[in-house]
């Protein structure tokens, strides 16, 4: 199973590359050119990105660091507690929305005190997969729009990622 | 996006002066946005490896074909998108977020966000069609969680693939959520335009 998945990943971008390239030399189109002429437009969105980027790193960065989260973890457990979420996953849960690699970290860890198939594992694995990181999203994706009013994209984000976590304890409930 | 960001400094911020923590926070702080440089440096390069792709594939008209064959799963989600840089941009985004390619995916996912601004005139306020995109990229289902199944392996999980079902079902549910939960929304908007 783990190796079927192996395998379509791995063969994602070479596979890419190979059809795109060969149809190129079929149709006899300059592909050498073509490919160079996307790369410098690639690299320039890149450019037009980086204040943006550099904004919102610097805001996740400034709320998880501060302690702030740490205290809306303890406020936020009562409420947890009372919707049947084990405690283990508190910190996760309010990790998840602003940072990928911050609550990957945290996942390692919860893993590792409570063991990978255990409910409480389990469940964190699949609010990971379900729950997004919505205010990262949010800031990276609008950064090279012109767009200043987001309108629904946070409140549906916020919402799916409830139901995206109480559809994880739920489900390792169930199954 | 002001008052998200100006939130999440000052209340920072203001945590940090409670606490006594400023001296780390400016660290931090310092540390983060060397990390988006760093972040951007590592991006850059596979950004421009795609959109050189993309263009080759765009140039040779294999995109046109390709995104003939979504046009009738685009036309439903994505009514007022007719541009097909647009929809190919789109559906590859949609792609690699389905085989767990992150990078790969946020690539197509800002390409797809540009040119949706494009059509929009770059107006001030989100289009319908970006926040769609954006909800539902979000939620997008993934065939394959490469990142947690490496975890639970790294953890010595018995079984690193038994959650790959349970998730799916919860993505799936929570990305018909998503879309619905857009398209009640995306009413209440002034004018529905683009």
């Amino acid at each position: 199973m783990s190796a079927v998945f192996n395998w379509i990943s791995v063969l994602f971008i070479p596979g890419m590359f190979g059809g795109i390239l060969l149809y190129g030399m079929v149709k006899k189109a300059p592909i050498y050119e073509y490919f160079t002429e996307g790369v410098r437009e690639g690299l320039e969105s890149a450019a037009t990105m980086l204040p943006f980027l550099l904004a919102i790193f610097l805001g996740l960065e400034t709320l998880t660091a501060s302690g702030a989260m740490e205290f809306l973890e303890r406020a936020a457990e009562p409420l947890l507690r009372l919707l049947g979420i084990p405690r283990e996953l508190t910190s996760l849960i309010l990790l998840r929305p602003v940072s990928g690699s911050g609550s990957l970290a945290v996942l390692e860890e919860t893993l590792k005190a409570v063991g990978p198939d255990s409910f409480i594992g389990r469940a964190a694995c699949i609010l990971s997969g379900s729950c997004e990181t919505v205010f990262y999203v949010i800031g990276v994706y609008f950064s090279v729009t012109s767009v200043k009013k987001i309108r629904h994209c946070l409140p549906v984000g916020l919402i799916c990622y409830a139901a995206g976590v109480l559809g994880a304890v739920w489900i390792c409930n169930i199954m | 996006m002001n008052y998200i960001w100006a939130v999440m400094m000052l209340l920072g911020i203001g945590f940090s002066i409670c606490s006594g923590t400023l001296s780390e926070l400016g660290q931090s702080m310092m540390e983060s946005c060397e990390e988006a440089i760093w972040f951007l440096i590592g991006m850059a390069g596979v950004m421009g490896m795609w959109s050189g792709l993309m263009n080759v594939a765009k140039k040779t008209g294999l995109i046109q074909s390709m995104t003939g064959m979504f046009r009738p799963l685009t036309r439903r989600l994505f009514p007022q998108v007719n541009d097909q840089e647009t929809i190919s941009a789109m559906v590859m985004s949609f792609a690699a977020n389905l085989m767990g390619a992150g990078n790969s995916a946020t690539v197509f996912s800002l390409k797809a966000m540009e040119l949706l601004d494009r059509e929009n005139g770059g107006r001030p306020e989100a289009s319908n069609a970006m926040c769609m995109f954006l909800v539902l990229n979000m939620y997008m289902v993934q065939l394959i969680p490469m990142t947690v199944l490496k975890v639970r392996q790294d953890a010595g999980s018995a079984s690193p693939e038994s959650i790959v079902v349970p998730a799916m079902i919860v993505e799936a549910a929570t990305m018909v959520l998503a879309v619905v939960l857009c398209r009640l929304l995306e009413k209440r908007g002034r004018g529905n335009r683009l």
